[in-house]
């Protein structure tokens, strides 16, 4: 397979996925692999856990060379618009430095609620 | 008060649907409890014979409806973003006897969440103030509806466009009204400037509840 930026990117999200699998006693929710930020997202996504999610996400933004955002969605199993939020929010300040968003690990029905919203257009979107 | 009303999706069932949709205002409520009370008094009579079905046959007449359960609740509760997950909890405990499948279930909960999260943070703009949260189960067809008494809707038909928000430093996708209408049958909105917002939903879900 020819290594193009999309084979590598695949190769460092499959990296992290087996990673994760294995390392059970990951304490942070948030991890930075070269320049991707993973955010683990938590078992219910409202607009209460939204807010700090945000915040906390933007500050790695700040503060680390992340060009690109992994949202985790294993532990998901209640998703309300509030989440989409968060992934419109940073995709918009991370896009225009050329960043990509990524959602990894999705159910069905995150992919609905992707789908709804017209998320599919803007993020990579792996099951 | 500026009401809006989205067509119900269920067409097949209109005739059956319009008594109890009429029943969502709030003298529109007190005629539901009228029925409720003759569709009660006509179970417990059944076995009186006569008596039960014109109980019965009076239940069918006032709202065309047979019932053949009637469960209702109201709850009161601060419009604080760490309720958000309690509105869900109750909700789905409330549906949990209709037999609900994941994806009903999972439906209801995010659409009750939007209209409490709208309530917060639309409603009472993150200050704090009373959400009341009102269900009633019908046979199998679930109504919902979260009252404030907070802002108020300016404009209800620009509020309900999908990615429309008045909030975008709060960095909200302008999505709740749209998962709202997804997810839910029916959805009305009444709202008065300055006085309160009602955000009223409907949802067949599961079985019917039958009495023993």
């Amino acid at each position: 397979m020819a290594d193009t930026k999309e084979n590598i990117e695949k190769d460092v999200l499959f990296l992290y996925v087996s990673i994760s699998g294995r390392e059970k006693g990951m304490v942070d929710n948030y991890a930075i692999i070269e320049n991707y930020l993973m955010i683990r997202m938590p078992e219910e996504i409202d607009h209460h856990r939204a807010v700090l999610i945000s915040r906390t996400a933007d500050d790695y933004i700040a503060h680390s060379k992340i060009v690109n955002i992994v949202f985790d969605f294993e532990d998901t199993k209640f998703m309300d618009s509030s989440g989409i939020g968060v992934i419109m929010g940073r995709y918009k300040k991370i896009s225009c430095f050329g960043g990509k968003v990524f959602a990894i690990n999705t159910s069905r029905r995150i992919r609905q609620l992707l789908a709804v919203s017209g998320m599919q257009k803007l993020i990579t979107i792996m099951e | 008060m500026e009401i809006r009303t989205r067509e119900s999706k269920m067409c097949a069932d209109v005739e059956e649907q319009e008594p109890v949709q009429d029943a969502m205002g709030a003298a529109g409520h007190e005629e539901m409890q009228k029925t409720i009370g003759v569709a009660k008094q006509g179970n417990i009579q059944e076995s009186g014979g006569d008596a039960g079905n014109i109980g019965q046959q009076k239940a069918m007449g006032a709202a065309g409806i047979r019932h053949e359960y009637v469960n209702e609740m109201s709850l009161t509760f601060d419009a604080v973003s760490l309720n958000e997950s309690f509105a869900r909890v109750v909700v789905a405990a409330f549906i949990t006897p209709l037999n609900p499948t994941v994806e009903e279930l999972a439906d209801v909960k995010t659409a009750v969440s939007e209209a409490v999260t709208n309530a917060i943070i639309h409603g009472y703009d993150s200050r704090g103030g009373k959400i009341r949260m009102y269900c009633m189960v019908t046979g199998n067809l679930l109504s919902v509806r979260i009252e404030d008494d907070g802002a108020g809707i300016a404009d209800i038909e620009q509020a309900m466009m999908p990615l429309y928000t008045t909030r975008p430093e709060l960095e909200r996708s302008g999505m709740g009204f749209a998962f709202m209408e997804a997810f839910m049958d029916d959805l009305k909105v009444e709202s008065r400037l300055g006085e309160g917002t009602k955000v009223s939903m409907m949802k067949r879900v599961g079985d019917a509840i039958r009495t023993a």
